[in-house]
């Protein structure tokens, strides 16, 4: 029988690594999450990540791993912080204030 | 000399643009009617023009004329022919110069088709088209010339074409894309026109709504075939990246489908037109704004085609121009168009109205998301990434209200509803799709998940809802073929939205992928199939070689597909390319792609189970089948 190239005893933990090898991105790529990448230094890092998992790293320590080596570009998913807080809030206070102006329009 | 003839046709086509906006508009200032009506035949020249530097480029092209420095760039002796026409848009000029064809297409074709508007009207809508093609020619003269040549030592043979876009998915994907973009600058065109003219009322509202629909279908099949192309091709199984070049596509879309939408209740119910001629703005900035994201090579994309800063900085200060005066006419017209037409809360008119908020909004999420890095870059000389896990946030909850509101929109009649009375025509209706979305599943899959619930809910809501509007109109006209064009587009337009929901939302949720060592007459699972690895060969194309491989998928015993995945090394320019093997079905792909082989003997491989990823592309069509039976059954009219 053919084996998984990364094999998990536990399925949570193929959960983990699936996901974070999807949310980050390849920092040499024009743009590929680590899963899709095939350069070199990514297939080097994804057999990092295998092994932080099976360690039994958590999430936000893998993610503090690798943002410490490659910085904030390599998270698909931006942080939720003050400088980033318009990108996040943004579109739920433009929807108000368009629901606003349209409820106005219905009460006149 | 024929690229020095391609290039003379061009200044000429560059000269009658000028005049197409010089002379009608003098024309406008006199009252020249004679000066007003030149606009036609002026149109008429500078596509000739245009068409006959199209033709030279791709006579360029077919005949390997590598003295033309584009063609050396993108094309090769070895090419098969059809990738030597296609290679014409496979680079940053030529695809600049398809651009400025189709858009002398389209207005051509405008010109030809509107002889019943009123004169001053279209004079305006021929200047507006011809400063836009005027801004495009001088773009493609002054910063990216197809025909500069390589003289007097030109190369014995080209560069190549891209190994990526050999293929004919790629083929006829930029020209569709294109034929959206651009077909949005005649929705545009008129409403410039409208505000210009200080009109009050927006009669053209009916066509507005036909060319939109038109560009829009186009859009669409161009979108899909992107998605389609990059599943295939690419060789990971996805279909969407939320990439800023998908992105780019994506926005002017989901606006057009609320412009759609607003031109029907500014035709049929004279309400929300300035909201209309905003979104028609809107729709074509986004196309040009598509245009500049792609082409500046600002945002790191699979896609960036322009490496020179001179060509982002031109098309950034192009789209600030028209973008900016086009709003600013509107800031000082839109007051021509202020409704006191009372709506009520339960109404086909509040419906679309909320339905198109949430439409714009979730494209400005999307613009916001695209560009953030680009500005936090700026000020805080950061990087910072923003990717799926951010746009499926801020999308999927806001496409929520909408697929609610689609069976709504037809079913409320115009004007007064009773909201007990509408539900009372849907009970059965929301009880059986309640009822599938729980149960369906489980004929393919074990658990399902709340999103699954919901995603596949939606659709089957649209999909009964819409049914139930047909056969309620059906038994009103008594026969099917009673059916106008538009309630068919409708139908297969909405029905198709669904389609593609549901397809996303399985495909999401079901999909398995494997990554596996193996070695020949190894074999693995994957949901219910046995793959057995039968074969291995080297392989000779064209223009590369490599390795193939031989694949059987088994269920429950019986074969169903041999597939044959490849590894291809393209041997001009040393790229290696992954030939994925994809067993289609109307219920599930079997996907396999080659890895790398192994050291220790055998391939690494990749295989993906993808239930229903098919309907995503069959819900798309069917979307842009609604759009192109609306848009005729309008035009008959």
């Amino acid at each position: 029988m053919a084996h998984d190239i990364y094999s998990f005893s536990d399925p949570s933990q193929r959960e983990l690594f699936t996901k974070v090898i999807h949310e980050l991105r390849c920092s040499v790529c024009q743009n590929q999450n680590l899963s899709d990448s095939m350069a070199p230094l990514t297939v080097d890092l994804r057999n990092e990540i295998y092994e932080k998992v099976q360690s039994h790293y958590s999430e936000s320590e893998i993610i503090e791993f690798v943002t410490h080596r490659y910085g904030t570009f390599v998270l698909y998913n931006p942080p939720l912080q003050w400088n980033t807080a318009f990108l996040w809030f943004g579109p739920v206070l433009i929807l108000a204030m368009g629901l606003f102006l349209f409820g106005k329009y219905l009460k006149k | 000399m024929m690229p020095e003839l391609g290039l003379f046709s061009l200044i000429l086509a560059f000269c009658l643009a000028g005049l197409q906006c010089v002379l009608p508009g003098l024309g406008l200032l006199k009252h020249n009617a004679v000066w007003m009506q030149s606009a036609r035949p002026i149109v008429l020249g500078q596509s000739f023009f245009i068409s006959v530097s199209f033709l030279c480029l791709l006579y360029a092209f077919v005949q390997n004329d590598f003295s033309v420095s584009y063609v050396a760039h993108h094309s090769n002796a070895s090419l098969p022919l059809v990738y030597k026409i296609s290679a014409l848009w496979g680079g940053h000029e030529g695809s600049l110069l398809l651009w400025i064809f189709l858009l002398s297409g389209w207005t051509t074709t405008v010109s030809l088709t509107t002889r019943h508007l009123p004169a001053p009207f279209l004079t305006r809508v021929f200047i507006v088209l011809g400063m836009i093609s005027f801004g495009f020619l001088l773009f493609l003269l002054a910063t990216s010339n197809p025909f500069a040549r390589l003289l007097p030592n030109y190369p014995v043979d080209g560069r190549d074409l891209n190994p990526l876009l050999q293929d004919f998915g790629l083929i006829i994907h930029p020209p569709l894309l294109y034929m959206g973009y651009v077909g949005f600058a005649i929705p545009f065109a008129f409403a410039i026109s409208t505000l210009w003219g200080g009109d009050r009322t927006l009669p053209v509202a009916k066509w507005m709504r036909s060319w939109t629909l038109l560009a829009f279908s186009f859009l669409t099949i161009g979108i899909a075939l992107g998605s389609w192309w990059a599943y295939y091709e690419l060789g990971w199984g996805g279909w969407w990246f939320w990439d800023p070049v998908e992105n780019a596509s994506f926005m002017p879309w989901i606006v057009a489908i609320a412009l759609i939408h607003t031109l029907m209740l500014s035709d049929k119910r004279q309400i929300f037109q300035g909201w209309t001629l905003l979104l028609a703005i809107v729709v074509f900035a986004l196309s040009l704004l598509g245009t500049f994201l792609v082409r500046s090579g600002v945002l790191t994309s699979v896609h960036a085609f322009a490496h020179d800063p001179r060509r982002g900085i031109f098309l950034l200060e192009f789209l600030l121009v028209v973008v900016g005066t086009a709003l600013t006419l509107y800031s000082f017209r839109a007051k021509n168009f202020t409704d006191n037409t009372k709506i009520d809360l339960i109404s086909r008119e509040t419906a679309i109205v909320i339905s198109t908020i949430f439409l714009v909004v979730s494209s400005a999420a999307i613009l916001l998301g695209t560009l953030f890095p680009l500005v936090f870059d700026a000020l805080t000389s950061q990087k910072l990434s923003v990717g799926f896990p951010y746009f499926n946030a801020v999308f999927i909850p806001f496409m929520i209200p909408v697929l609610l509101l689609m069976p709504l929109g037809p079913i409320s009649k115009w004007g007064h509803n009773v909201l007990g009375r509408l539900f009372k025509k849907l009970t059965w209706t929301i009880i059986i799709t309640l009822f599938l979305a729980v149960e369906l599943p489980l004929f393919f899959a074990e658990t399902v998940p709340l999103g699954v619930v919901i995603g596949l809910g939606l659709g089957l809501w649209i999909i009964l809802g819409t049914l139930k509007w047909v056969f309620d109109k059906i038994q009103m006209k008594g026969s099917v073929l009673a059916l106008s064009k538009g309630a068919l587009g409708m139908f297969f337009a909405h029905t198709g939205m669904a389609v593609l929901v549901i397809g996303v939302t399985l495909v999401s949720y079901y999909q398995i992928e494997r990554e596996v060592a193996i070695t020949l007459h190894q074999s693995l699972d994957i949901a219910e199939y046995k793959i057995i690895f039968q074969d291995l060969k080297q392989i000779e194309g064209a223009n590369y070689i490599g390795s193939q491989g031989h694949f059987l998928v088994f269920k429950q015993g019986k074969k169903e597909a041999d597939l044959f995945p490849e590894k291809r090394i393209f041997v001009v320019q040393g790229l290696r390319m992954t030939e994925t093997a994809i067993d289609p079905g109307f219920f599930r792909d079997i996907y396999i792609s080659l890895g790398e082989p192994l050291k220790e003997g055998g391939w690494s491989v990749r295989i993906y189970y993808k239930p229903f990823v098919r309907w995503i592309w069959l819900g798309a069509l069917m979307m842009a089948l609604g759009g192109f039976l609306s848009a005729w059954g309008r035009w008959l009219k």
